[in-house]
This record gives C-alpha cells, structure tokens and sequence, in this order.
C-alpha cells in the first residue's frame, strides 16, 4: 500500500520567510504579535510588514509587487522555497498544488487596488494566479473548511497519495490579517488585546495573525515524516461553538490513535478561548491522553486561521525530525477542568509520534497523527 | 457492491425538485430569499433558527430536508458515518458583503458567523445530527469529477456521503445536493438508483 511523507517545507511570517527562520525564532522564545493600527482601531495582532514582503517578493520573483496582493505575495514565496529546494516536477500530471484558506484575498471588498482584477476575490482565481505563476499542470484544489482548512488539506493529500492519483502534492495553507477578520472577531469577543494565553487560568481569546505555510507532502519515505493516520468529524452541535464534550474532536481521536497508541507530544489548536481549551482537555482526558506533553503555537503566532494546520503540522515534523519539544508559549497556569501536561520550557527531547488537532467555526474538527520514520 | 446516488435534490430558477419530480414552483419574479422562506414554508418544517440562517444555508438545509425525509436514507445509514463533502465557488461572498457593511457600524457578529462557506455544513450536520467527515472544496464550476473522486475515497470508511454545490450569487443561485452510499441487501433491485459515475453526476447538474 502507499504511504504519505511530510517533506520540505516553507513559513513566510512575520517571524521569517523560511522553515528554518521561523523554527528556530520560535525555539528562541520570539513571539510575532504586536499592535497594529487597522482603519483607525489598534489591535494586537501578527502582521507581516508589505515593505519586507514586497522586497523578498521582487528579489525572488523579479515580479511587480503591485499586480498581488499581499496574500498572493505570501504564497508564492512559499511555495516557490518549497520547489526550488525539492526535486519535484511541477509540470507533472502527477504532481498537484492544494491551497486551503477562510478568507483569501478578503481585503479586496474594502480596498481594490487597481491593478488587481476584482475577480482575484475568488478564492478559486487566488490559487489559479498562485498555480500559473509555478505552472503547475494540474489545476489547483481549494480547500475552504474554517480553522481546520489547512490539516484538512494535509488529510486530503494524504487520501490521495495512498490511492496511488499523485506522486507529489505542494500543500499551502495561508490567510491574512485584515480589518474584515480583526472587526469580526472582535464583534464575537473573542479578541484578546494582549499577547494570547492557551490553556492558562488567565486566558482571554484569541490573537489573529498572518502566515503562508508550504508543504511538500509525496509517497517518498526517504527523510519524510509519515502520516499514520486522519480523520475529520463534525460536532453537529452548535455553528461558531465546540460542543462542551468535545464530541467530534473525541471522534477523531478515537480513530486517529487507533489501538490505544499514545503520541509522543500533542500540538495542540489551543486558540486561547475560554470554550475552545476547555473542550481540547475533555477530549484529551476522554482518550486518555490528556498527561502526553502538550502545546500550542498560537502564542507565537496568533491563530492564523486557513494557514494554522499547515504550520503546525510543519512545526510538529522539524520538532520530531530535531529531537525538540517547544514551549507553549503564554501558559503559566493549569486553566482548564481537566488539566493538561502543558510543555512550559523548549528542550532536547527524543519523540517518535506527534498528534496534530484542530477544531473550528461549523463543528469541524481534524486530528492527524505523525511519526519520524 | 457499487455504490449508488439514492437520493438527490436541486432547487434553482425557483423550483425544487427530489429525485428529478418538480415539488415546488413558484414565478421568476420572485426574490430567491422569498423563495427560500416559501418553501419552508410549503414543506412544513418546523425549525424557527431557519430564519437566523444566511442565504446558502437555508439553501443547504432545504436540499438536505428532502433528502433525508426520502425512505430510502432516513436512519438507514449510521449518522455517526455520513460523511459532508460540499462546493461552490462563491464561498461565503454574499454574506462577506453584507457584514462588510456593518463594518464600519456596529459589526454584526450574527452575520459575521455565516462569513464562511462549511457553514452549511454544520447547519445540515445539526440538523441532522450526521457527525461523520466533512470537507469544503471552492471551484469556479460545478466540478463532478472531484465530488465523485473525493467521496469514492470516503466510502472506504464511512457508510455515506452527502454531496454537493450549493452557489449564492448577487441575482441567483443553485443548490443540487445528492446522497451516496452503498445500497442495503434488500434495497438493490431498486430501478431508480443511480450508479456514482460521474458522468451521472454531471447529468444531475445539468438536467
């Protein structure tokens, strides 16, 4: 049977436009959010600043920064790391590019610059620019599942390497901060205006921020991280709310960690609301593995929403494939019912397994479970 | 065993139709959010949140409603392996712009909520209570080939698919929702099912 590998992988955030940059600013302690002032409102938020972008942007690409946007910019320096450092054939009909965002170029409906079309709205026409500029011989697949967008689309990679239709697939998750996020969040109060605490006593929501993140995902086992297992539920229980019993993350879990297996650390979703945390321990604790050392990255870079799952999949590979556990940043005390083994200090660990999870806004939920090979 | 489309339901143009009978029908000069109320209303549901919903979910949830009222899928799969594979390619964009609009006001978080396409997803899951895989693709067309390859994929595991496009444009809409699964012993001889290809998914669409 075919197996599906976690291999070479970009993050373009405002902690770095590499993997490596942004691994080893998170193993440093640094944290990305800051306050930004969005039409005349400030918010605590992680923001990438344009005139960085638009420099490494024209230095790789020769491109005019001005006919992207600043999403497009993102992930095109994405994937573009992740194809030059592999040695996958784009043109292939073998090879597929999925994108998975929420809310793609949702800035347009405020601010239309002029030499952007106003169909670049269009989450399909955000990915079709992104895939023509790389050539990609396939059409890309777009992905838009709210917060579990990104591990979804790692799932669904998966699904189709093991069914033999592909030999590589370039996996970019990515979402920008923007006044349409920040006011609309903000209007649920679930903003935090301090950086966010997951899984503390003291946390109060969320910090929204801004990443592209690449991964090239193949049936090549040498130097990958495997994909064991994925599943995805639905909570069928309440529309922008995780049901208090953790129904469907439970589900996953269930099937994820099949025959009891138990994962050497657990990436959390860890948003830092106050429902969100509480349902991640009662699922933990219902499968048993709510003492597995834990975190969350969302104190470093906020909640990126349709680029999350990417990211901390990427993170949850260089942490196995380094023999590092990373601090969940922002946590001082157990705030949960069922407390958690939440890692406080970044340090040397050995760890073959790690279990990603993620929850979001439509009862969705995704679990996947790595393993260093 | 194959498996088979068992059930399927389009609304458009203001008419609905369940397994390619014309139900309801209402004139073309009628607005597609009064149609969408009307027909509520014409199928006696009795779900008062139907009217907090966003265009594309009470689109969702009317397609979903006949389908599950059909005999040959209500609780004849297990919910907990139903799985939710949907498209469209407008996303949430209607409803984007009409919250973009309180922005600069009072920002409604009860728009804010629909402001993403899976949405309907988990109106229907609720509705429901189907808490099997879900997933969202955006295309710029109906796209038949990936709905079928995709829920061909999640039938190795789950008893179900719920599959489909439901669209919300400015003046328009479509909704086509379908359901497959393998059919149950007793059930196979039945005419009217149709084989998952996707050419007769296309044909659904289109017909």
């Amino acid at each position: 049977m075919n197996k599906a590998f976690l291999h070479n992988s970009n993050i373009v955030s405002p902690l770095g436009f590499t993997t490596t940059q942004n691994f080893s600013a998170v193993c440093d302690g640094k944290v990305a959010m800051q306050n930004h002032v969005f039409n005349g409102t400030t918010y605590f938020a992680s923001v990438i600043q344009d005139k960085l972008l638009d420099d490494a942007f024209i230095q790789q690409t020769k491109l005019n920064p001005k006919e992207f946007t600043h999403l497009e910019k993102m992930c095109i320096l994405s994937v573009q790391d992740v194809t030059t450092h592999s040695s996958i054939n784009v043109k292939s009909k073998r090879t597929l590019f999925i994108f998975s965002t929420t809310k793609g170029n949702i800035g347009l409906l405020e601010n239309n610059p002029a030499k952007i079309p106003k169909d670049r709205i269009y989450l399909h026409k955000t990915a079709e620019v992104i895939s023509a500029y790389f050539s990609f011989a396939n059409k890309p697949m777009v992905v838009s599942n709210a917060c579990i967008s990104g591990l979804l689309a790692i799932i669904i990679a998966k699904r189709l390497l093991v069914d033999n239709q592909y030999d590589n697939i370039i996996v970019t998750g990515a979402d920008v901060v923007s006044t349409f996020t920040l006011s609309g969040f903000n209007s649920l109060g679930a903003l935090s205006n301090v950086v966010c605490k997951p899984f503390d006593k003291n946390r109060s929501g969320i910090n929204l921020g801004e990443a592209a993140a690449s991964i090239l995902v193949s049936n090549q086992q040498q130097n990958g991280v495997e994909i064991i297992s994925e599943c995805s539920a639905n909570d069928a229980n309440h529309i922008s709310g995780p049901s208090r019993t953790g129904e469907g993350l439970y589900k996953c879990l269930q099937k994820v960690l099949a025959n009891n297996a138990v994962p050497d650390f657990i990436n959390a979703h860890g948003t830092a609301t106050e429902f969100n945390d509480e349902m991640e321990s009662i699922a933990f604790n219902r499968t048993g593995i709510q003492s597995v050392l834990t975190n969350s990255l969302k104190g470093y870079y906020g909640h990126t929403l349709g680029a999350a799952g990417v990211l901390e999949s990427i993170f949850c590979a260089e942490g196995l494939r380094q023999n590092k556990i990373i601090a969940s940043a922002g946590f001082e005390k157990q705030g949960t019912s069922i407390p958690l083994n939440i890692i406080t200090r970044t340090e040397n660990k050995e760890s073959t397994t790690c279990l990603k999870t993620a929850s979001g806004f439509g009862g969705c939920n995704a679990a996947v479970l790595y393993k260093l090979n | 065993m194959s498996n088979y489309i068992l059930s399927y339901t389009k609304i458009k143009n203001n008419c609905l139709w369940h397994n390619g009978k014309l139900i309801i029908q209402s004139p073309e000069t009628v607005n597609y959010t009064s149609f969408l109320e009307e027909t509520y209303k014409s199928l006696s549901l009795s779900y008062p949140k139907f009217f907090k919903m966003d265009a594309l979910s009470k689109l969702g949830i009317l397609c979903a409603e006949q389908i599950f009222a059909d005999e040959n899928i209500s609780n004849l799969y297990p919910k907990e392996k139903t799985a939710v594979v949907l498209s469209n390619k407008n996303s949430s964009l209607q409803t984007d712009v009409a919250y973009s609009k309180t922005m600069g006001d009072f920002p409604s978080p009860s728009l804010f909520v629909y402001t993403l396409p899976n949405i309907v997803t988990g109106e229907i899951a609720i509705k429901h209570q189907i808490t099997g895989e879900n997933a969202f693709f955006i295309e710029p067309t109906f796209n038949a080939d990936l709905l079928h390859n995709y829920a061909q994929l999640l039938l190795q595991d789950s008893a179900a698919v719920l599959c489909g496009w439901l669209n919300i444009d400015e003046n328009s809409y479509e909704g086509l929702l379908y359901y497959v699964a393998k059919p149950l012993a007793n059930e196979e001889k039945k005419t009217n099912f149709i084989k998952h290809n996707p050419i007769n998914i296309a044909q659904l669409y289109t017909k």
